[in-house]
């Protein structure tokens, strides 16, 4: 089993408790954190992600480090900035270059997803209250501009294993945006038939056998046995 | 009338629906109603259930509505056709690349890959009020007219195609100008320079399929009937059917030999390696295919016991692929087509369900298929046979199935695996195993 940190989207967080509290359920050691915008997280995207890499070398070596919407930015700036993480995965990456202004990320995210797994409104709403209008518009601000596709080259330039999924239903992050940041950094691409944007809501036998997957793949040495470490944001 | 490149090529036609399935799915998005958009969708499902003799008449009105004023032929511009081809893609950067033929199973080939393809054959609908048995005076209307297309377009052959049998109702208000480029276009060589990896394989669809033809002009041929339903023999033995010269590539389908030797000779040029992918009728690439898919769903641990047949231009690569349905194309929904099918399922290992899309042209022409012959031949295979989204008491006249099949596939259970996008070089070793690749 293997240490895992997940980096939720824009200000929410609880739609993937689920999802943490599966993998820990296969016996994987979970860190759930808050999201950016959240007032205990700030809104800069560097230092949100430098915030990750503080993590990760004091609780690491992270076995797989998972980004997910926004999340997949600050991951990958992390990634690139220690060698405590091992492995990247990143799901449903943003922002694509069509959607890099406030407006156009706006009318995506407004324009929502009709999948029955997407996030029910009251889950979100809890959370957004939590970030309130300024911590979700400046985090917006802060990721609007980052290049993904220029950034997780670096991220896997030391040989790190990268995998990039996309869900076939996903409405916000293009599959042309996927495959291409996926190809410049030569990672691996997955596409996961039924999944929304929000991938992997609803669909905890799927994630939980990629990430198993993925930390027990051969050729890829498992980390030595971890000290025991305790954090008020571990969730477990 | 609008010579824009949208408004001078048959959105009928198998280049260019194919094309735009193929675009949809390296969207990654499915394509319903045959890419166009829901409340169009809705209206022909709506209008389906007019009485035929009232919806045959609104069925050929609307798809002659298409044609080209002849007069205007002149200011056509097919390379910014090739160009609206290219531009139609994602910009990224590809791993491979098809060019060439039509070929509904290559595009869903190409769609496992995540490449694109560009057409090399396309239709030019012409205006033309006409009687359809008489393929002698078609042919003069394009000598009459032809030169015009010609003359502005240097680099295209004009393979003008009259098939009475299976176009009768549009061939009553147009005439198929099919146009073939004999040199690369420049939209497409840029294209291949700037979005191919480097290194990455170009594959050609170079179907070999000849038909007797008549020679009109130097650039410019005629070709009484298509393929389907009947043979060459058949077709030109009709009344008034002008005599043939000589063999020459198929309208639709067959590839332009100019064609080839430009495009080998930009791969020499730009070091990617050219894979020929080299077949006689659009049929026969569909068992090789079906077969590389088969194997790709296996190899993921993902269920592959369910085909779906498209049928021309009908059917959707992207959800073909996340419903983990194994394509087997028919290029028309004709015996000889079901006939393929039965010797692929008699190669194959059983599937357990087969559904089934027919293309609905609204003709009672020779050859043509049932579902009761698709039952048969699957049902002989211990299969269950599906029909999807067609109502097949109305059949070939069903045209609400062109705006049901969408909301059919959508209902029946998505794939369980995740999968990545096919591998190139998985697919050349694949090819050439099954004959179809040499060297």
């Amino acid at each position: 089993m293997g240490y895992v940190i997940m980096v939720p989207g824009l200000a929410v967080q609880g739609y993937l408790r689920p999802s943490a509290a599966r993998l820990r359920a296969e016996g994987h050691e979970v860190d759930l954190l808050p999201p950016i915008g959240w007032p205990e997280s700030g809104t800069d995207l560097d230092g949100y992600a430098a915030r990750i890499v503080r993590h990760a070398e004091r609780h690491g070596p992270v076995d797989l480090l998972i980004g997910l919407s926004v999340g997949t930015q600050a991951a990958t700036l992390a990634a690139a900035g220690t060698g405590a993480v091992r492995r990247l995965l990143l799901i449903s990456p943003t922002i694509d270059p069509a959607r890099r202004s406030t407006a156009a990320a706006l009318r995506a995210w407004s324009r929502g997803e009709q999948h029955p797994d997407s996030p029910r409104l009251s889950v979100q709403a809890h959370d957004w209250v939590r970030a309130g209008p300024t911590g979700i518009y400046r985090g917006l601000q802060s990721v609007i501009m980052m290049r993904l596709e220029e950034e997780l080259p670096r991220a896997a330039d030391p040989g790190r294993p990268v995998t990039v999924v996309h869900g076939e239903a996903d409405q916000l992050s293009p599959l042309p945006f996927a495959l291409d940041v996926a190809g410049r950094a030569g990672a691996r691409m997955l596409i996961i038939p039924d999944a929304p944007h929000s991938w992997p809501i609803g669909d905890g036998d799927r994630f939980a056998a990629l990430v198993s997957d993925l930390i027990m793949e051969p050729g890829y040495g498992r980390m030595p046995a971890r000290e025991d470490v305790t954090s008020a944001d571990r969730g477990r | 009338m609008n010579t824009a490149p949208d408004k001078v090529i048959a959105s009928f036609d198998s280049a260019s629906v194919l094309h735009a399935a193929l675009v949809a799915a390296l969207e990654g998005r499915p394509f319903s109603n045959l890419g166009n958009p829901e409340p169009l969708g809705r209206l022909v499902r709506v209008a389906a259930r007019l009485p035929w003799p009232l919806l045959r008449g609104i069925y050929s009105r609307i798809g002659g509505a298409e044609g080209i004023p002849p007069d205007r032929l002149g200011e056509i511009d097919l390379s910014a056709v090739a160009s609206a081809f290219a531009g139609a893609y994602p910009r990224r950067r590809y791993p491979a690349a098809v060019i060439g033929a039509s070929n509904g199973a290559l595009t869903h080939l190409a769609a496992a890959m995540q490449i694109p393809w560009l057409p090399q054959t396309v239709l030019v609908p012409v205006s033309r009020h006409a009687e359809p048995e008489r393929a002698d005076l078609a042919l003069e209307f394009g000598r009459r007219w032809g030169a015009d297309l010609l003359a502005a377009n240097p680099q295209v052959v004009l393979h003008q195609m009259h098939d009475a049998a299976q176009d009768e109702l549009m061939i009553a208000r147009m005439a198929y100008f099919r146009v073939k480029w004999q040199a690369l276009p420049e939209a497409y060589a840029t294209f291949l320079a700037e979005r191919l990896t480097p290194g990455a394989p170009v594959f050609l669809a170079e179907d070999r399929l000849t038909w007797p033809a008549t020679r009109v002009g130097d650039r410019h041929w005629f070709q009484t009937g298509g393929l389907g339903g009947l043979s060459p023999e058949e077709h030109l033995a009709a009344p008034h059917a002008p005599a043939p010269d000589e063999q020459a590539p198929e309208a639709e389908w067959g590839v332009e030999p100019g064609f080839v030797d430009a495009i080998r000779q930009w791969c020499a040029d730009h070091d990617h390696p050219l894979v020929r992918i080299s077949y006689r009728g659009p049929q026969q690439a569909s068992g090789p295919v079906a077969q590389i898919l088969r194997s790709w769903q296996r190899e993921r641990g993902e269920r592959s016991d369910e085909l779906i047949i498209p049928s021309f231009i009908l059917g959707d690569p992207w959800r073909t692929i996340n419903r983990a349905l194994v394509p087997y194309w028919t290029y028309f929904a004709v015996r000889d087509a079901v006939s393929a099918l039965d010797e692929y399922l008699a190669s194959a290992d059983r599937f357990r369900r087969v559904f089934v899309l027919g293309f609905q042209h609204g003709a009672e022409s020779p050859g043509l298929a049932r579902p009761e012959d698709y039952r048969s031949v699957i049902g002989r295979h211990g299969a269950e046979s599906v029909m999807v989204g067609v109502r097949t008491r109305q059949w070939p006249h069903d045209i609400g199935s062109l705006a049901r099949y969408g909301q059919a596939l959508d209902d029946l259970p998505p794939g369980s695996r995740p999968w990545e996008p096919l591998c190139p070089d998985a697919v050349i070793t694949a090819l050439q195993q099954s004959g179809m690749v040499t060297g």
